[in-house]
């Protein structure tokens, strides 16, 4: 079997491939640098063109850390019901976090997944439904339903906080809470 | 003309470059992915009907416009553990310099079908690691710096790089750049980026940080200050490499940069992957210098 160095040595080949390798380094170039802004006009015009090959490879990724602007501290807060037939409560409701940690750092890469877990489940909401409760009721056999909250503690804007600063950052923070629904655990 | 053209272009990508860079970028980056996916091994969870991400939805959860035609998870999930487990083994290989292109595609494809089975659990190291290791699978990354060539008394250790190699090398540089001045646009979107607190908002954010930043609203200035040198430093990361006064100025910069979110923000892989990048910007003289001393005094041939 000719080794791929061995190959890379013969004349012909070397400019056969080079050729082939020219045509890829466009094309793959093209691809990356549209891409990386993928809801652009350019990226729908020639969707059919580069998104097959990019979305299989990888390079469908737009680079936008902590853009447009940093997220401020977020997380879901839930509560496990265990209702009978009529609806009465047959087991006292059980409230948990998602990250468990809720509001908390966590730099443990093992438990660092859950906050990127949490801002999938967010944005589309149907993604609760279809993920994150399915799991939860997975995690508490016998449960009927989740409640869920979305809860967002506000970071104080930097004039704020340089403005008062004998208060906290805890006591400038305010908590709002969104999506509020309750999920029921029977739904395929 | 065309012949000067093609013959630039020819120079451009494929004229030979000393693999020491390469190799360097591969401890590095490798390195830092065989960490990561050693600690992975607690989330085996994560790739399994155990957990949010029932197999049956996994390609469904990917946004249209961005999903791939085929899943490459080709593993059935009760033997995602034994999967992962081959994955951390080749990029212990690949991290000792063995193994080479085959071994270096096949870590890719394990890598791409753990980022497919469960999209919603990624991190931005998870995702910039494959686009390198995707080049590095064609280039011949494992020739310096390998425990091979401890026992490759006689042969002796290839310097420079074969045509695809040298593509792969410059593309990498392109990727790089790319990765830069995206993320320094997009920033440019956010209001707070534009008036300079953006850097706040992460600091303040207990999510975010392992201690406690707020002091710093009574030194704002340097919330301002760090907030458009990141914007700065990022756009402008394309143009400085291409200026070779600018390059080691603005790699010492991303150094600092890259360090500081991996201390404090605990994004240490992200950080590091990254910062491997980075030896391909540095001049191959320097480094060889830096690998001939270090070599000198632990007595090795590598």
């Amino acid at each position: 079997m000719i080794s791929m160095r061995a190959m890379l040595k013969s004349k012909k080949l070397v400019f056969f491939t080079k050729t082939l390798l020219s045509i890829w380094i466009l094309y793959h170039l093209f691809v990356v640098i549209i891409m990386s802004n993928g809801s652009s006009y350019l990226a729908r015009f020639f969707q059919r063109a580069i998104t097959p090959y990019a979305n299989q490879t990888g390079f469908n990724t737009s680079w936008n850390f902590f853009s447009p602007d940093p997220a401020h501290t977020m997380y879901l807060r839930y509560t496990v019901n265990f209702n009978n037939e009529n609806g009465d409560t047959i087991k006292e409701p059980i409230e948990g976090f998602f990250p468990t940690l809720k509001n908390v750092g966590v730099f443990d890469v093992r438990e660092r997944r859950e906050l990127y877990l949490m801002h999938y489940f967010i944005l589309p909401q149907e993604r609760l439904e279809r993920f994150f409760v399915p799991a939860i009721c997975r995690q508490y056999p016998g449960a009927t339903s989740v409640y869920v909250d979305f809860v967002i503690e506000s970071i104080a804007p930097l004039d704020q906080a340089v403005t008062l600063k004998n208060q906290t950052m805890a006591d400038l923070s305010k908590q709002n809470e969104f999506i509020k629904r309750e999920i029921s655990c029977h739904v395929e | 003309m065309l012949n000067r053209v093609l013959k630039s272009w020819d120079h451009f990508w494929f004229a030979p470059r000393k693999l020491i860079n390469l190799a360097l970028m591969r401890v590095l980056l490798i390195g830092t992915m065989l960490h990561l996916y050693f600690l992975r091994s607690w989330n085996i969870a994560y790739f399994t009907d155990q957990s949010f991400m029932p197999r049956a939805l996994a390609l469904e959860s990917i946004e249209e416009f961005l999903r791939p035609t085929w899943a490459w998870f080709f593993w059935p999930d009760s033997m995602a553990g034994a999967v992962h487990g081959v994955y951390v083994l080749c990029l212990l290989l690949l991290f000792l310099g063995i193994g080479g292109r085959a071994l270096a595609l096949f870590a890719w494809v394990l890598h791409m079908g753990f980022l497919d089975r469960n999209y919603a659990a990624l991190f931005g190291a998870d995702v910039i690691s494959g686009v390198f290791l995707f080049y590095l699978a064609f280039s011949d990354s494992c020739a310096r710096l390998s425990v091979l060539n401890l026992f490759k008394k006689k042969k002796p250790v290839r310097l420079e790089s074969d045509f695809l190699t040298s593509a792969m090398m410059r593309m990498m540089q392109f990727q790089i750049c790319i990765i830069y001045a995206y993320t320094g646009f997009e920033k440019l979107k956010g209001m707070s980026w534009w008036d300079g607190t953006a850097l706040w908002s992460v600091l303040a954010n207990p999510q975010m940080v392992n201690m406690d930043w707020s002091f710093l609203r009574h030194i704002p200035l340097v919330i301002a200050i760090g907030s458009f040198t990141s914007v700065i430093f990022e756009i402008y990361f394309p143009a400085a490499m291409l200026n070779p006064k600018f390059r080691m100025p603005w790699l010492v910069l991303g150094l600092f940069f890259h360090l500081s979110i991996g201390l404090i923000m605990g994004l240490m892989h992200f950080s590091l992957v990254m910062i491997s990048t980075y030896f391909l910007f540095l001049s191959p003289d320097l480094l060889e210098r830096a690998v001939t001393g270090l070599k000198r005094r632990i007595g090795l041939r590598i």
